[in-house]
């Protein structure tokens, strides 16, 4: 059953808590840390759908989640029109093909005892998918398309660059001609220079590929650039979701304001004289988040019936969603 | 590779350690080269001669050559010992990626065996075992095997615990690979330097235990010339005519520590903290 609006993949309350297991739980209570807590979005055909938040707001563990690297605590995710937890393992490995992912670290992320051409040659033996040489051919093609030199195939990950090796994680990631990749920061560890040819790269391919992202980064400079629309993430929830202009021009969230505030304006002439209204306050532990609004001890318009309740994300305005009781 | 070796031989323990396991597997492949005495000869006429320019190291009390025994005894000695760790490695290899990988109820039922094997210390659990069996060198073997295999178990499961953290493994399952290649072919390379350090070292063990095993009588039988069985009937004429059990036991210690210094340089080597 195919889906037939623009939908490729969506997330109907999804939960992820991890246990944190400690023996003094069985007298204290379970530990539970919420990273993921009931999230609803989801992502059209052909779009970039950014993802931003702190360190810790649960971003990467909603990407791993709809890849079904892990298995939600609870909720549905669909993934073009079926439900990917209601498939099998064997199913499963065959979503693979339709969605891959991006990693961070282009350090680490390579087997630093296999060739890349071996690397990505791989990816095609696990699915049993051509002979030997054609496998050779797609992946130097592949290579290709990512700006390095085919040649490069029989050489190990070190002797390459960052930016080099982010690209050929590029390379293997679209190795399976996925529909939807999971982009988990993709340019953090890069360089400033690098991550702008990355980013383009990134943008060629979309166009030229018909693929779909989830870009998930922490730098609100660059989630402007490539995204159509924008998720903010706070300890686990969305707290605000609209397109990317619309974001940064009519922010609602209060979150949302002050983190575009907080990025830097280029001209030193500029920055240095803007008033900043600096966010204050640490992150709540995830263990045992605020009662209602998780904001609210960061938060500056605050109401009794912030602690009281928790804000569900609404629509306020053409596609803007925002989960704040002043809004 | 070749900085490598520039890295190792550059190490005087280590050089000597390999030419002297050259020399001992060279020993054990062609006898021939390095004696024309044959070790089984019986020669009552000469029997417990010192050593002279005749006999190297001396004769026996069957007036065998010393020499030639410990040079045909290199074959049994070092091909035995490198048996016993092969196996050991490859036993546990397997059975500690299995338990490491796959974890929970498989991870603890094998982590309770080797628990069980672990108990005992090595070589009394080895001399239960070839008592059980019977005296003779092949099953000494496969005591000794049985002892060790649950050693590289415990490393190479640590192992693979470290290595399923990393984000080239997470990669690997997000390409879709299979859970028993991830493990062959992404795991056990990178595991790789830790096992062949022990290994190295546990040959210049299992040479000694092999000895020990035989010294005591559990091992090979006489007139198999096994370092270890000729100390044994050595012993009680180290008085009078040291040769006899000396030679052979200075020889085991030599053999055991070339292994022990290439071992402790390839894990110099292999240490990714190593800078130069």
């Amino acid at each position: 059953m195919k889906n037939r609006n623009g939908i490729l993949v969506q997330a109907k309350h999804l939960t992820k808590h991890y246990e944190v297991k400690r023996w003094m739980s069985l007298i204290t209570g379970k530990n539970i840390i919420r990273a993921v807590d009931g999230l609803n979005f989801s992502i059209l055909r052909g779009e970039t759908l950014g993802l931003v938040g702190e360190s810790g707001c649960g971003k990467s563990t909603t990407g791993r989640l709809l890849l079904g690297l892990e298995a939600p605590t609870s909720g549905e995710i669909i993934f073009d029109g079926e439900n990917i937890l209601h498939c099998g393992r064997n199913a499963l490995r065959q979503l693979k093909r339709k969605m891959q992912v991006i990693f961070q670290d282009p350090f680490s992320s390579l087997n630093p005892r296999m060739k890349i051409g071996s690397t990505i040659e791989w990816v095609f033996k696990n699915f049993d998918l051509y002979s030997r040489e054609e496998r050779r051919r797609r992946a130097a093609q592949l290579l290709e398309m990512v700006g390095l030199d085919s040649k490069s195939m029989n050489r190990y990950p070190h002797e390459f660059s960052g930016g080099q090796r982010q690209r050929i994680g590029i390379a293997r990631a679209l190795a399976l001609q996925p529909k939807f990749i999971v982009a988990d920061e993709p340019v953090s560890s890069l360089d400033v220079s690098i991550q702008a040819q990355i980013l383009n790269l990134l943008k060629d391919l979309q166009n030229e590929l018909g693929l779909t992202y989830l870009f998930i980064t922490h730098d609100l400079r660059i989630v402007k650039h490539v995204s159509d629309r924008i998720a903010v993430m706070y300890l686990g929830k969305i707290v605000e979701l609209a397109k990317s202009d619309s974001l940064y021009e009519s922010p609602k969230h209060p979150y949302t304001q002050k983190l575009i505030e907080a990025v830097p304006f280029p001209d030193p002439g500029i920055e240095l004289n803007r008033k900043g209204v600096l966010i204050t306050g640490e992150l709540p532990s995830p263990l045992n988040p605020p009662s209602g609004c998780r904001f609210r001890t960061r938060c500056e318009q605050l109401d009794p019936i912030c602690s009281r309740e928790e804000p569900l994300l609404k629509e306020t305005g053409e596609n803007h969603f925002v989960a704040c009781h002043h809004v | 590779m070749y900085r490598s070796l520039k890295y190792f031989f550059s190490n005087p323990l280590a050089t000597i350690g390999v030419i002297i396991i050259a020399l001992f597997v060279l020993m054990s492949i062609a006898p021939q080269l390095f004696t024309r005495y044959d070790p089984y000869g019986i020669n009552t006429a000469e029997r417990l001669r010192p050593p002279s320019f005749k006999n190297l190291l001396g004769t026996d009390e069957m007036g065998r050559d010393v020499y030639s025994r410990i040079v045909y005894g290199s074959r049994l000695t070092i091909s035995f010992s490198v048996s016993v760790v092969l196996i050991a490695l490859a036993i546990g290899t397997v059975v500690g990626g299995i338990s490491g990988y796959y974890g929970k109820f498989v991870d603890s039922v094998i982590m309770r065996s080797t628990d069980i094997f672990l108990a005992f210390p090595m070589f009394v659990l080895a001399m239960a075992i070839v008592a059980a069996l019977g005296r003779s060198l092949v099953n000494s073997m496969l005591a000794l095997s049985l002892v060790w295999w649950a050693q590289y178990a415990r490393l190479m499961r640590g192992q693979v615990l470290v290595a399923k953290q990393e984000l080239y493994i997470q990669a690997a399952r997000a390409t879709g690979t299979k859970g028993h290649v991830i493990l062959f072919r992404h795991i056990l390379p990178n595991c790789f330097s830790p096992l062949l350090i022990k290994t190295t070292l546990d040959i210049s063990m299992a040479i000694l235990l092999l000895s020990g095993l035989s010294f005591i009588g559990l091992g090979a039988e006489p007139p198999t010339p096994e370092w270890g069985a000729i100390i044994t009937t050595g012993r009680k004429y180290l008085i009078g005519y040291w040769w006899y059990p000396t030679f052979p036991g200075l020889t085991i210690f030599m053999v055991s520590i070339a292994f022990n210094f290439v071992g402790d340089t390839l894990s110099d080597l292999l240490d990714p903290r190593r800078t130069s």
